[in-house]
């Protein structure tokens, strides 16, 4: 008895070393090159330090924060944040929902339209930033597009609407959500067509006996089927949106003026515009706050759900 | 029931359309003079191969010769194959490291029982939340601490440290799926426990490899911020941050961005075209289940 439970002692130990030794090099790594900065982005966050003054490094509190959340930058990159988020997010669930359920489907081609899924998942988002300038810049196919259309609606109502492009605030900002939808599309709609197939055909069979129109059979069986792995994509594609940086560098460039100036591309700014590292870093530390504390809220409600969905 | 065919092809056929057609008019405008391109029509009428010449036009690509001989936005062309180089070392590197370190930790993750496994596991989906552009300061200046600045090492660890998280946790999900019976009879014929994992575990969990391998290669290759803040010269800039200077340039003609756009992105959809079924089996399956 004793020896087995020495033997158990002995097995559990082994299994903490090998389980520590297997993931001694991810942790290394992750701790080095993210736990460590995001260590050193608070202490510095607390600091004045600036590069045109590399010698200076006072300890000066919340000052930084002070500064920041008592500033029109602060909150008008915060507005447009929450604005890209706000609606890139319910579209992108919604399109790629609607084309998991199409692709679902069974079809002739179906494999053919699944590979060109992946296109806009497969395009960096530098290029798509530089796509959507072609296509909305003068002489673009989106740009024609749209301006014939608004000649013909003046002509026909005879209204005086004025189409400038890219040059004007709301066309940039929300260009910038359109490209970013298509981008995210399609990662969404992988999780979606996954969790589809998951679902088990018996019960679709058992509600087309009980007479469950398509509809029903969408309210009660496939939707609930469907709310963990939307909460899922929801948590991953809030981040994205809310770090958005590499689409904003390639399309507006924060312009025209401040119109596209995400959270990101402020911070971006504030650290190698203004070389301001201090009040970066406070930028910083406010983004991660916002982002843990809608992933937090996701997750609560996720799990909420769950219990419910057994 | 007719009916319903037509319905669902005509809702296919658009959603083709959406997904399809903005980087269609990509590839059709990079076949045209800038001068047709204006012309607002989408099939070239005289397809020309123009666009793509100052990509592959031969020269110096170092900084310091900028000759003043070239068109606009043609000292950044000729300087795309090495870039192109570049991504691809950096991409390949960032895929074998993901999948070297990822299945091991996913490994235990998904085997063994041991405590703290729980806050292991909430540690690596909260490094995932943590945005790039917050820890860009110190990560800068770790890396020019180390002399590391503006070399291929400097990013792919950036790199793999952000996929890290992601294919742990794409690759357990994965792994628990797998019959654990296989390593028990292995372990009976008397495998040691390493041994029983390379030999008997890992053949059976390829499909979730290549996935999360494909996954990781295309994430590095697309990823623009940290290459952006860790390069300044061409002997280590990825092909998105040179394509990048397009945005900065005034006055490149578009037809050219888009021939560098195209080709910035063949290798990436060749692999996803490729790798379609282990993609969409391997990442969806494991982030549902």
């Amino acid at each position: 008895m004793s020896s087995k439970l020495r033997s158990d002692h002995i097995q559990q130990r082994a299994n903490h070393v090998f389980a520590l030794v297997m993931n001694l090099p991810a942790l290394t790594l992750i701790l080095l090159l993210i736990g460590y900065p995001v260590i050193v982005s608070l202490w510095t966050s607390l600091h004045r330090y600036n590069l045109r003054r590399p010698d200076t490094f006072d300890f000066v509190g919340l000052m930084n924060y002070v500064t920041i959340l008592t500033s029109y930058d602060f909150w008008h990159s915060i507005g447009v944040s929450f604005y890209f988020t706000a609606v890139s997010v319910p579209l992108t669930i919604l399109i790629a929902l609607g084309i998991a359920l199409l692709f679902n489907q069974e079809f002739i081609g179906r494999g053919v339209f699944r590979a060109l899924l992946l296109i806009p998942w497969a395009v960096p988002g530098v290029v798509n930033g530089l796509m959507w300038m072609g296509l909305l810049g003068k002489h673009g196919a989106f740009d024609t597009i749209i301006s014939n259309n608004i000649k013909l609606f003046n002509k026909l109502l005879g209204t005086n609407i004025d189409y400038i492009g890219m040059a004007s605030p709301v066309v940039a900002l929300n260009a910038a959500v359109a490209a970013h939808i298509w981008k995210n599309v399609p990662f969404a709609c992988i999780i979606f067509l996954a969790a589809l197939q998951g679902i088990p055909s018996e019960q679709y069979r058992a509600a087309r006996i009980d007479g469950a129109s398509t509809w029903k059979r969408f309210l009660h069986l496939t939707l609930p089927w469907l709310l963990h792995p939307i909460m899922i994509v929801a948590i991953l594609t809030t981040m994205n949106s809310f770090r958005v940086f590499d689409l904003i560098f390639a399309l507006t460039g924060g312009g025209p003026g401040d119109a596209t100036y995400v959270i990101a591309w402020q911070t971006y700014k504030e650290a190698f515009g203004r070389l301001n590292f201090g009040g970066a870093n406070a930028y910083s530390y406010l983004i991660t706050i916002i982002t843990m504390t809608l992933a937090i809220v996701y997750i609560r409600l996720l799990y909420r759900r769950g219990s419910v969905q057994g | 029931m007719v009916k319903h065919r037509i319905g669902l092809y005509l809702l296919s056929f658009l959603a083709m359309l959406y997904l399809v057609t903005p980087f269609l008019w990509v590839v059709l405008v990079s076949f045209m003079e800038e001068r047709e391109a204006n012309q607002h029509h989408w099939i070239p009428r005289q397809p020309t191969f123009d666009n793509y010449w100052p990509y592959l036009a031969k020269g110096s690509v170092t900084d310091e010769d900028k000759t003043a001989g070239d068109a606009v936005g043609g000292f950044t062309a000729r300087q795309f194959p090495r870039a192109i180089i570049n991504s691809l070392i950096n991409a390949s590197l960032v895929m074998v490291m993901n999948l070297f370190f990822g299945s091991l930790a996913a490994y235990a993750l998904a085997r063994v029982d041991f405590s703290g496994k729980f806050v292991l596991l909430l540690f690596y989906l909260g490094t995932r939340s943590v945005p790039g552009v917050a820890i860009m300061v110190p990560m800068y200046l770790l890396i020019r601490g180390y002399g590391l600045l503006d070399t291929h090492l400097a990013i792919i660890l950036a790199h793999t440290t952000f996929t890290l998280p992601f294919t742990i946790w794409i690759l357990k999900g994965y792994f628990q799926t797998i019959p654990i019976d296989l390593e028990r009879s292995a372990r009976i014929d008397g495998c040691t426990r390493l041994g029983a994992l390379f030999r008997v575990f890992m053949p059976v969990a390829t499909p979730g490899m290549i996935a999360v391998g494909i996954f990781a290669f295309i994430s590095s290759w697309g990823e623009f911020f940290f290459a952006l803040l860790l390069t300044s010269s061409i002997g280590s800039k990825p092909v998105t941050v040179l394509i990048s200077d397009f945005a900065q340039e005034l006055q490149v003609d578009f037809t050219l961005i888009a021939a560098g756009g195209v080709l910035v992105v063949l290798i990436p959809i060749v692999l996803a075209f490729i790798f379609q079924r282990f993609i969409i089996h391997g990442i969806g399956g494991a982030v549902t289940g």
